[in-house]
This record gives C-alpha cells, structure tokens and sequence, in this order.
C-alpha cells in the first residue's frame, strides 16, 4: 500500500511540473512503462511533450477519480469489439466531459497519445454522440474539416449509399 | 431514427460547439474509434460520415456496409393498403464487388415481386445473417420465389414466372437466418416457398415474434434435414413489444389456443411451453420434464438418441427476452437499437412481475 503512495512528476508542453500519486499517473499505460523503465530514479521527472498543462489538469481529475478501479487488461482486444459496443457514458464521466470542443479534441488526442484506454473511450463516445444524426456538411463544421471530394465522386457515394438515407 | 436525433441533440447540448480555428486532425484509429460508437443500425449517420472527406468515407463505408439493411428500401409497407403504391425498386447499379464483400448481415423486408428482378444478382461472400422481415403476406420473399426443387446454382431459368427466385437473395449464403413477422402479417415460412439455395448452410435459424403453429410445423418438416442440412440450432426469440395481442385475436388471425399460448410468453420463461409445443404429438415418448428449470440447453435430444421418431428433430433452443438480452453473443444479429427497446420491454415485464408476486405475499 505504502507503494501507491509513491509520487512522479510529470512535464508538460508548456514545462509545468505536476507532482501526482503513482496510482494516479498509472492510469496513463504509457506513463506506467515509462516510470517501469525508469526504474527507481526518483526525482526524475517524465516529459509529456504533447500534454499541455490545463489538458493534464483535466486529465488528472479523471485518472484522480478512477484511480481504484482496475486497470483494462493491457491484452484487451479494443480492435474490432464495435459492434458490441454501447455508447452510454457513464454519469461522472458525463459531467467530467462537459467541456468544450477543442478541450475535447484534445482530451482525445491526450488520451490517445497517454494510452489512457476508458478515457479514449469516453472521448470518442462523446464524439460519436455529437455526430448522430447530423448531415456530412454539419459534421465538417464539427471538425472544422474541408471536403475533399470532387462533385462527381461526391454524387457517386451519394448513389452507392443511397439505401442508407432516411 | 428521428428519435435518435432528438437524442444526441439534447447530448450534444452539454458540449459547447463553435467554430474552430484550426482543423481537428484526428488519425485514422481514432476516426475509427469514434465511429465505431455509432450503432450499427444507425445508418444513416454512417452513410453521412462517408460523405464528409476521403479519410471519413474510408472508415465509415466498411462500418456502413456491414449492416446491409434494405428492409425499409424493399418494404411494400408503406401504408397504402393495396400496396399498389408507385415507389420505384432500389437502384443497386451503383453497388461494387468491394460492397458487397463488406456485408455481414442483410436485412431485407417483402417487396413486390416485379422488384426482385430489378435488383439483379448478388453475391455477397462474407454474409453471416440474413434477416428476413414478412410485412404482408403477398410479399416478395414468401411463397412469390418458390421454385421447384432446381439447384439454385444452375444457369437453368425457372420453369415459369411464378417460380421466379428473388435475384437478390438467391445467390446468398447466410449460416443464420433471422426470420421476422410483423403483427399483420400471416405468411407462413416454409422453405419450399423460399429460395432452396438459400438454406444450404443454414445453421442457426431464429424465430421473432413466431407465429406458433406455423413455425412449429417448419421445423417438423420431413425434409427439414435434406432442404437445412446444416441446421444445429432453432432459436426462437419472443418480443413482446412487436406483439398486440387483442388486436390479433379480434382480426381473427389467431386462434384461441395460440393467444393463450402467446399470453404465457409474455409472462414467463417459454422453454417449457414451447417444448411442450414442439412435442405435442409425442407426448408418449416425453420424458418426465423438471419443472421449470432455469437451463438454457434442451438436452432432450441427446437422451432419446435411441428414439427413431425424434431424429428428424434438430436441437432446440427457446430463449425467453429476458435471457437473450443477456446474450451479448447474439447481438451481431440485432441492431443496438432494437436491443435497447427489448430492453425497456425487458424492464417492464420483469418488473411486472416482481410486482404481481410482491402483491401475493
């Protein structure tokens, strides 16, 4: 027990240090290997250079939050398991995520980049729920994504997938 | 599908949308993954993430072409109640090999039968589970593609336009159907009447929302074995929320015995009454049943091996709602949707009962 009291620090982008519980970090399978390859190096902090700090604020409210749950099995087949898959968020989670759009773009890109899986997941049902129902037009908006497609590959999708409108 | 966007609009409320200065580039494997949130009969969200760019249209069509679902776009049920409404067939020209490499279960409803020819022939190789909807019983998929036992792989045209075989569906190869009624409808399945090539490598037939006594009589048919060699398994599927059975009764369509029948579903386990459907007419041979146990596998088969008049029976399996919706195994047949209001249907009976029992104590 006295192991998870163990603290790291971690540096993000904009070099702010965050002292923060092993068990905490460990969320984070990236930040794990890399405390596991460090070894006992105490001190030593890990650089995140993709992190910035208020997104690892934000993160680390999550990880803070779940840090006595198991971690998902680092086997955890995540690959092709979406037609099982449920879209519902859990209630914490829900409120957790209720930031803006870019902050949420880049909570996806952190987690991604953190290997922080439930995360990931929560980021990307989020998404997921925010696309439903909306037209390709209004999905670029989202993004903020051009189309890429010439008017005639554009109509031959539109003729392909016919079935599928409404 | 309307509701769905009532849905995420109240969801997407939570989080602030404006414009962005700069693009969101995501990888493919989160593209992916966010995509793979969307449910899979939720298709028309999916036909429009494969119009947003390149990168989306790459991941969102597989997703989108796995779940091949025709049944609105071949319905006759389009309220007009001769069905002579005037919608043109589905306009498939525009489906590729790659397409339809992509599909792992097709859905399709009855449709007139001047269609089939329209849609032309299809071969869709990777094809898990064809789900059969029967809207109306004059419907495409029934008795209008009977052929007369001719290998369906022939060249050889069908001996007269009556026996036309629905183009779409006759070169297809599921190994599960899915074999749906609507409350109106009256058709019963019979794979005489259904393209024969489809049933070769049948081995798990589902049963929604059954008809009893029509579909106790398929799966009793002599040549079950020689037109379904395959077939392991029978699953019936009882949903309750498709089924009114007041308004079954007073059209006439049902008889007393099967609503009765239709009633006990609704409110228990129908294991033990299908069995003693199933078996009615062997009841001399019917072992003594344990009262109502909870196991999900019918083992009868195994221990009359020895019976000559069971072995034209294949192994049955009866699932009640309320344990298939446990059954994460099965969901690759069903729409997550769908599954949702069985759920709720689920909630209500379950819950019914637990206050009709509180009530006797």
């Amino acid at each position: 027990m006295s192991d998870n009291k163990q603290k790291v620090i971690l540096q993000t982008s904009d070099d702010e240090q965050f002292t923060v519980e092993k068990i905490v970090a460990e969320r984070s399978a990236m930040i794990k290997s890399m405390m596991e390859d460090l070894g006992e190096q105490e001190g030593q902090a890990i650089p995140l250079p993709n992190v910035s700090s208020s997104v690892l604020t934000k993160i680390l409210e999550y990880c803070d939050h779940h840090k006595n749950e198991p971690l998902p099995a680092a086997d955890s087949s995540d690959a092709d398991d979406s037609r099982r898959k449920t879209s519902e968020i859990g209630e914490w989670d829900a409120r957790w995520i209720q930031v803006d759009q870019e902050m949420l773009f880049e909570i996806i890109l952190a987690a991604n980049y953190l290997d922080i899986k439930p995360l990931l997941d929560v980021g990307c049902k989020t998404v997921a729920n925010m696309i439903k129902g909306k037209t390709p037009e209004e999905i670029r908006k989202l993004f903020n994504i051009t189309n890429d497609f010439t008017p005639e590959e554009e109509e031959q999708i539109r003729k392909e997938n016919e079935w599928a409108e409404e | 599908m309307s509701s769905t966007k009532k849905k995420s609009k109240s969801k997407a409320k939570a989080i602030n949308i404006h414009d962005l200065t700069q693009p969101i580039l995501f990888s493919d494997q989160i593209i992916q993954r966010i995509l793979s949130y969307i449910p899979t009969d939720n298709q028309s969200t999916l036909a429009s993430c494969a119009l947003v760019n390149k990168q989306f249209n790459r991941i969102a069509t597989p997703l989108l072409w796995r779940w091949l679902d025709l049944s609105s776009a071949t319905s006759t049920d389009d309220g007009s109640e001769d069905g002579t409404d005037t919608a043109a067939p589905l306009d498939t020209s525009h489906w590729t090999k790659e397409h339809l490499e992509m599909v792992e279960v097709l859905s399709i409803d009855t449709h007139k039968q001047d269609w089939c020819s329209a849609f032309g022939q299809f071969d869709m190789p990777n094809l898990e589970a064809l789900r059969l909807t029967v809207g109306r019983m004059y419907g495409g998929i029934g008795r209008t593609h009977s052929v007369q036992s001719s290998p369906p792989s022939s060249q050889t045209r069908p001996s007269s336009s009556s026996t036309a075989q629905c183009s779409l569906i006759q070169n297809l190869r599921p190994n599960t159907i899915v074999y749906r009624e609507t409350p109106s409808s009256a058709f019963y399945l019979d794979p005489n009447n259904l393209c024969p090539g489809i049933w070769s490598e049948v081995e798990t037939l589902i049963f929604l929302i059954p008809p009893v006594g029509a579909n106790k009589s398929f799966v009793r048919n002599k040549d079950l074995i020689k037109l379904v060699p395959k077939l392991t398994k029978v699953i019936w599927i009882f949903d309750p929320s498709q089924v009114d059975l007041t308004s079954r009764y007073n059209t006439g369509d049902y008889d007393h015995g099967e609503i009765d029948f239709l009633s006990s579903l609704l409110m228990k386990n129908p294991k033990d009454e299908l069995e003693e459907a199933a078996y009615r007419d062997k009841q001399s041979n019917a072992k003594n049943n344990e009262e109502n146990t909870e196991t999900t596998k019918s083992d009868d088969e195994d221990d009359n091996d020895d019976d000559d008049d069971d072995s034209e029976y294949t192994s049955f399996d009866f699932y009640s709602i309320e344990e298939f919706v446990e059954k994460k195994e099965w969901y690759r047949w069903f729409g997550p949707e769908e599954i949702v209001r069985w759920k709720k249907v689920n909630e209500e009976i379950v819950g019914g009962k637990k206050k009709k029992s509180k009530g006797k104590k």
